[in-house]
């Protein structure tokens, strides 16, 4: 029974590709952008120097967050550090506090050395109620540390950019509650995609492993 | 004294030409707002959309190479690649060379741009991308009415157009009847990008998994029998097709249009 809105949706992605795309190319570029992948991180580290943020780096972006203090924050100050990323909202009370957890967990099991390579960033989802002051007493609540936690607050339309940009997909379905994925990313110290885990139950250990060699 | 009263008088005049001017934005349509459906909604939940305008016909190859000449950013050799995939852009022979079809496609709709790039046009003509339900609501118009979804014909046309396979160039754009609202090609000429395609939950996540996907899937997996549930099948490929999308795909038939707040 559970299998048939599957069979439907393959049949319903099926369909579109092929009667509405024609598009010969498409499946070729994934896959090319998958190879591509695995040069990034050497690129990075010969592009560390400068200026420019590199061609795939998040960083390319230009909005204006708010942090916690209300200071305005461009996400290229993020640069340097490998940065753990996750899009929520602190009124949230089923999902988003588990990923925080699971944040800490990630926290955890770095060492000192790898603590100080690396940066937690939250993205609220719901700009409207978290106002700096609430990033700011969320931060004091839970032990978000400054020298290890960054709390953005931005517009809307830098939001969803930052969402697109990370594959994260969300909406508001009440006045107080989003539905959304629970998608933690590690962004290399370039600012690019390294590595996401993509569900809540899935084992911590790849996400900290992976840390662990962007750090290094 | 008269002359001063006609030089208020002529100023009056002109004023009154620029509200008449900014009032309706050229090549746009003003939509009026309303209240529509979506496929996967149970009678409770009807989406009001307000007063905006939008772009009477889809972007074209012609428009957005004006975009790339003033925005080198966004030419083809230089777009940054977290912005765009490979295929952006690649109907044209080069960065501001539309090919030798040029003729043939400067008024058809420009396709295999990203969202990013669609963003970054609507922002530099001075307005945004359509919200999906905007958008939804405008293509549930048929050219005599608002709401055409229950209308067998319309629906029936609709899912024609999804049926058949893209020709080799698109032809070019406003070439239908238009919609009750005036605007041109909702259905039959591409997909459109939209400013919020990826509030679209298509794989299982978050509390998603239990209510909207639930429903999305039971709205399209329904016995396909009555006119309501061919409605939802189209919508349903709507909804699958943005939900299947990342914002940097450059995909053959997915274009877009602008939209502006109603001011």
């Amino acid at each position: 029974m559970n299998i048939r809105p599957l069979v439907i949706a393959i049949l319903a992605m099926a369909i579109m590709f092929g009667a509405c795309s024609g598009n010969d190319g498409e499946r070729e570029q994934q896959s090319k952008k998958q190879m591509a992948a695995g040069d990034h991180t050497a690129h990075a580290q010969m592009k560390m120097a400068s200026e420019e943020p590199t061609d795939e780096s998040i960083y390319n972006v230009s909005s204006i967050w708010l942090n916690r203090y209300g200071q305005k924050v461009k996400l290229g100050s993020l640069r340097g550090k490998v940065q753990v990323v996750a899009m929520v909202y602190t009124h949230c009370e089923f999902a988003c506090p588990r990923i925080l957890a699971d944040m800490k967990r990630i926290r955890d099991r770095l060492s000192e050395e790898e603590l100080k390579a690396t940066n937690f960033v939250i993205v609220s989802i719901d700009p409207e109620r978290d106002i700096p002051e609430r990033l700011r007493n969320f931060a004091s609540e839970n032990e978000l540390s400054d020298t290890n936690w960054t709390l953005l607050n931005g517009g809307q339309g830098d939001i969803l950019e930052l969402a697109a940009l990370l594959g994260v997909k969300y909406k508001k379905i009440s006045e107080t509650d989003f539905t959304h994925s629970n998608i933690i990313t590690v962004l290399n110290k370039e600012g690019e995609v390294a590595h996401q885990r993509k569900k809540l139950d899935d084992d911590p250990t790849p996400i900290v492993k992976n840390i662990k060699v962007l750090t290094s | 004294m008269n002359t001063w009263i006609r030089v208020i008088i002529l100023n009056l005049f002109f004023a009154g030409l620029s509200v008449a001017a900014l009032a309706q934005p050229d090549g746009m349509a003003r939509i009026e707002g309303g209240t529509f459906m979506p496929f996967y909604s149970s009678t409770e939940d009807s989406i009001t959309v307000d007063p905006f305008y939008l772009d009477k016909f889809a972007v074209t190859n012609a428009e957005f190479l004006e975009f790339v000449k003033a925005n080198p950013e966004w030419r083809r050799s230089n777009v940054k690649s977290v912005f765009a995939e490979d295929g952006y852009l690649k109907h044209w022979a080069g960065d501001l060379d539309l090919g030798s079809d040029a003729e043939k496609i400067k008024n058809s709709p420009v396709t295999n741009v990203s969202w990013f790039a669609a963003r970054a046009y609507a922002q530099w003509r001075g307005k945004r991308l359509p919200t999906l339900y905007e958008w939804e609501y405008v293509a549930s118009a048929s050219h005599d009415k608002p709401l055409a979804s229950r209308d067998k014909e319309f629906v029936q046309k609709v899912l024609d157009w999804y049926s058949r396979p893209n020709p080799e160039t698109l032809p070019r754009v406003g070439q239908g009847k238009p919609n009750v609202h005036g605007v041109y090609d909702m259905h039959g000429l591409i997909w459109e990008w939209v400013q919020d395609f990826n509030t679209v939950f298509i794989s299982g996540e978050s509390r998603g998994d239990q209510g909207e996907l639930k429903q999305f899937y039971c709205a399209a997996g329904s016995s396909a029998a009555s006119e309501t549930d061919k409605e939802n099948y189209a919508a349903f490929l709507r909804f699958a097709f943005r939900g299947s999308l990342e914002a940097d795909y450059s995909v053959g038939n997915l274009g877009f249009r602008c939209a502006k707040d109603n001011q």
